[in-house]
């Protein structure tokens, strides 16, 4: 155990420096921050003396070098914009987008494992397809679409919830629904076809056989054999709404890392983008790790291998 | 199975904890500081504005980006103020003169005090300028003002003297906008990073908090010098995305809303409870077009032939839904040095004629035409439908839509097509927009007529009011004849606003939060 832990954590760290290099090398190709951020009528010196500043009259091999000495440290440097520390502009904006991420995750879980469960059980019939037909739309409407018709409908006819901004659960409720819709489809399609995969085992029909209730059969035996799959899938949904939901935030104005990740690319803002992904792809490996922890405790011949 | 119903247990438990760990102390905060926003208040006095982006700063004095500009201008106020017809009003200072060519003498109002209760005075302008001007300060105004400047005197408590190295005509503007005072004791003690964000001005408003990625909050200034502001409480939020911002304030969320699109102005003026507030900016939208590049441009009457064949009435009418003022001249009524030139009608027989002249058909000239994409007010619309008009002619244009950093830097280093829609920011004299676009040293200039550019940096010499009114008139008119950009328009500055809420516009966008007024 303590062996695969120790692997595993190399692999972690490996994946963390490769996502970080190649984003490095990648915001650099968008091309140089100096044009937008020091006024036009400037005179080249000032130009000159923000490169110097920040590195960028460097070789590309030498910033890099610099950049992951520096980052090993947990140096990421200033925002170039903020002139404030881009580690702690990525960790203001945290909670908000765990917030968030959990949040919809949840309600996600909640929803998608009965409507899963039902459509097994019930393959066929009409819950079941009006359960299929609403996954299949949960996961073909575009996030931006869903979450501006939710604001028409709720803040702008009934007025009931705030259009945007963050703060109270009351503005969590509509991004919430907007992001957590695209998983509850994916987890619900999910669960039936674990669910009717399982529900054809033996032990299944030998439990059928013997009088164990129907509840019992669906709840004890089937859903936690069908639930290890989904782990996996949970936890990996979990990373894509840690690192997906700027568009949601952009709409609804949450104060969130993907909008301040997606400012920091539209301004070149290099330091904040590398320091959002190193963030994003160390609570990503994580969750991995952990998941895979939780697996082989649920699975012991993983540990035996 | 027992093991596993624990474990499963287990990381529902884990799971909940984190979730309501998160919530917990993030909503929990978040709920105590908005109850204390309406604490002691009635609703009626305070008002909320939803803007697209936020501030990178609050220190004075250091960024001219519009969304920091706009509310810095608030908090810290400045010296002067230009009105945009040519006249400087007075703000914290109340009398200017220039002494000689070199020296210019600034009369600072008395009694008036920062929102920490020091006093403003002569030390104070003299220590904001040194700030400004120390390259370890990152002010993005330094550029301008370290050449400029040779020494600072303070004559008295509240008389201070600019000391130039050269004449400089148009000082008063680059004061203007330049100089928003900072309290020297209060940067001293707690140093650059926490003014940024705990700002101390004279302003109308007093900053009370920055929720960052959400919004700014502010409280009047009961002390302030031309009265206390009427609305006591002001916020402002953050919503990048037209749509969510245009629902805030229809959903009464917010009450006034920056940057609507012309083409959803009907959705606004429709709702009972929403208004449209607009006013004519002194942006300048214009094609620039490029000279410097071996081509068809090079010859003054293909320049002119494209003049005249582009319909800018029509252009308004249709892409602007009227919202914007022709242009005749390379500059705008708002600038101090305008001159309203002849303008070139429309006539696409005459361009084809100009055309033939020049040796060319419509169809040999095959031109680039390089635009942002939703950067500038209606950038693609305006563009598409321009192009449209040029391939009637028989003309071929490839439209190149950038991104807008790459737009930026093809434009600062001379890698532009043939042609570029740009809106210019409201520039307040000739020099400011000319240096820019139209001079030797000029980051945006794209004209292989030298003479022409040596010509123009002359003019922006002239100390004399009256001569340098003369050498930019004849800036003006050279240009026009010389065909080297096609004017289109000044466009308006257009606000959404709820039916009870007032507030004033200005030509330079802005936002003066003590014009937004709540009818009773």
């Amino acid at each position: 155990m303590v062996d695969f832990i120790i692997k595993r954590i190399a692999q972690s760290v490996i994946v963390v420096f490769l996502a970080l290099s190649v984003i490095f090398f990648l915001v650099r190709l968008s091309g140089d921050p100096t044009v937008l951020m020091i006024p036009a009528d400037a005179p080249p010196e000032q130009y000159e003396e923000f490169r110097k500043q920040h590195g960028f009259d460097q070789p590309i091999y030498m910033q890099y070098v610099n950049f992951i000495s520096s980052s090993i440290q947990g140096d990421f440097g200033d925002s170039i914009r903020m002139n404030t520390s881009a580690v702690s502009l990525v960790i203001e904006r945290l909670p908000a987008t765990f917030q968030l991420a959990f949040s919809a995750l949840a309600l996600s879980v909640l929803i998608a494992i009965p409507i899963g469960v039902i459509s097994a059980y019930r393959r066929n019939s009409l819950v079941d397809r009006l359960g299929v037909g609403f996954t299949i739309l949960g996961q073909a409407i575009p996030n931006f679409w869903l979450g501006l018709i939710l604001i028409y409908l709720f803040s702008v006819t009934y007025q009931l919830l705030p259009s945007s901004g963050g703060g109270s659960m009351m503005h969590m409720l509509l991004p919430m629904a907007t992001l957590a819709m695209h998983s509850i489809a994916k987890f619900a399609r999910f669960t039936r076809s674990t669910m009717l995969d399982v529900l054809r085992k033996d032990y299944i029909r030998t439990a059928k056989a013997s009088g164990t209730p129907t509840s019992s059969i669906l709840m004890k035996y089937a859903l936690k054999n069908a639930f290890i799959p989904l782990l996996t899938l949970i936890s990996l949904e979990l990373g894509t709404l840690l690192g997906g939901a700027v568009i949601v935030e952009v709409v609804f104005a949450w104060p969130g890392l993907g909008r301040l990740l997606m400012d920091a690319l539209l301004n070149r803002d290099f330091p904040v983008v590398l320091a959002g992904v190193f963030f994003i792809a160390l609570i990503y490996t994580i969750i991995n790790f952990i998941t895979d922890i939780l697996y082989a405790f649920i699975n012991p011949q993983i540990r035996l291998q | 199975m027992k093991h596993g119903k624990k474990l499963l247990l287990t990381v529902l438990i884990a799971f909940a904890l984190i979730l309501s760990a998160c919530t917990a102390s993030t909503a929990g905060e978040e709920k105590e500081s908005d109850g204390n926003v309406k604490d002691g208040l009635l609703e009626s006095e305070s008002v909320v504005i939803g803007v697209a982006a936020e501030p990178t700063t609050l220190m004075g004095s250091t960024q001219p980006a519009a969304p920091t500009y706009s509310i810095i201008h608030n908090i810290y106020d400045n010296l002067i103020e230009y009105d945009g017809k040519g006249t400087f009003l007075p703000r914290l200072a109340i009398e200017w003169k220039s002494i000689d060519e070199l020296t210019w003498e600034f009369k600072l109002r008395e009694g008036v005090t920062f929102h920490n209760g020091a006093p403003f005075n002569a030390e104070s302008v003299k220590y904001t300028v040194e700030y400004l001007m120390n390259p370890d300060n990152k002010s993005l105004y330094s550029g301008r003002w370290t050449d400029l400047i040779k020494e600072i005197k303070i004559i008295d408590e509240h008389t201070i003297q600019f000391i130039t190295n050269k004449p400089k005509a148009n000082f008063l503007h680059l004061v203007y906008t330049d100089i928003n005072p900072l309290e020297p004791g209060y940067v001293e003690k707690v140093g650059i990073e926490e003014a940024a964000s705990n700002p101390i001005g004279t302003g109308p408003y007093k900053f009370k908090e920055w929720k960052v990625g959400e919004s700014i909050s502010f409280v009047a200034n009961e002390d302030f010098w031309e009265g206390e502001p009427e609305t006591k409480e002001l916020t402002v939020k953050f919503i990048p995305e037209f749509s969510s911002r245009l629902s805030a304030l229809l959903s009464g969320d917010v009450e006034l809303i920056r940057s609507v699109p012309t083409d959803s102005i009907d959705r606004v003026e429709q709702d009972q409870n929403t208004k449209i507030i607009s006013t004519m900016s002194g942006k300048n939208a214009f094609i620039a077009l490029n000279s410097s590049k071996e081509g068809p441009l090079q010859n003054v009457k293909v320049r002119q032939a494209l003049n005249h064949a582009i319909d800018v009435d029509l252009l308004i009418k249709n892409v602007m839904n009227g919202h914007a003022q022709k242009l005749t001249s390379t500059l705008t009524p708002f600038n101090v040095s305008y001159l309203a030139v002849d303008e070139y009608e429309y006539d696409p027989e005459k361009a084809i004629k100009l055309l033939a002249e020049a040796g060319y058909k419509p169809e040999d000239l095959n031109l680039t035409f390089d635009t942002t994409n939703g950067y500038f007010p209606m950038d693609t619309q305006v563009v598409q439908a321009i192009a449209g008009e040029l391939e009637k002619l028989g003309i071929k244009i490839n439209v190149v839509q950038n991104e807008t950093g790459v737009f930026l830097q093809k434009a600062t280093s001379k890698g532009m097509g043939d042609m570029y829609f740009i809106t210019s920011a409201a520039s307040t004299e000739g020099e400011s927009f000319y240096s820019f676009y139209f001079s030797t040293t000029g980051a945006y200039t794209y004209i292989n007529d030298q003479k022409l550019l040596e010509e123009n940096v002359e003019a922006f010499k002239i100390f004399d009011p009256v001569q340098r009114q003369k050498a930019m008139d004849g800036i003006q008119q050279r240009l026009r004849n010389e065909a080297v950009s096609i004017p289109l328009w000044t466009g308006e500055d257009i606000w959404g606003a709820a039916d009870n809420i007032s507030f004033e516009p200005k030509y330079s966008e802005v936002v003066d939060f003590y014009s937004i007024k709540r009818s009773k």
